[in-house]
């Protein structure tokens, strides 16, 4: 969501963004007719692409640690929802961030540790910069 | 270098598949996503 409220820096430095979800093509569908999003989503449910992009898996111990439930609980009490898992996907599956050349080069990868660890798209941003010359 | 990522396919919400050299003509940042959320 926080990279989708500001597409507006990526464009301005010559990148595209798009998602990737685990989920079947009818799941990503149905998500998307709640949920439009701004970007183009993907499904690939066979995670061939999570794994060439060497995403692991959490455990259920980093998973239930206090740390991350007391940040479950703080977003319930901002109005936030815990979704169930979807079915079929994988509860442990970690995500990441990538900037990919139009040659497949993955030039900076962020892999995430835990479901909430994502870098903050200034983050990205200064990643970009340092990765590829901006277009002007 | 690392090697490049495969050219896999993957599927767009209709079903249809797509190649990532298909998807990919200008620096992208790609996000694997733990969820739909």
């Amino acid at each position: 969501v926080e990279v989708a409220d500001r597409l507006e820096d990526f464009r301005r430095v010559g990148v595209d963004v798009l998602a990737v979800s685990m989920s079947q093509p009818a799941g990503v569908a149905m998500y998307l007719a709640n949920h439009p999003m701004p970007v183009p989503v993907l499904a690939d449910p066979d995670r061939r692409l999570y794994a060439a992009l060497e995403l692991g898996r959490t455990t259920w111990a980093r998973l239930l640690r206090p740390s991350l439930l007391w940040k479950y609980l703080k977003l319930i009490a901002r109005g936030g929802k815990v979704r169930r898992i979807p079915e079929g996907e994988d509860a442990l599956q970690v995500g990441g961030d990538f900037l990919v050349l139009p040659d497949r080069q993955v030039v900076w990868a962020y892999r995430g540790t835990d479901p909430t660890d994502r870098p903050s798209v200034d983050r990205i941003l200064q990643a970009i910069r340092e990765s590829i010359p901006i277009e002007r | 270098m690392p090697d490049p990522l495969p050219d896999l396919e993957l599927f767009r919400s209709n079903g249809s598949t797509v190649r990532l050299s298909e998807l990919i003509s200008r620096p992208t940042l790609a996000i694997a996503l733990r969820h739909l959320a």
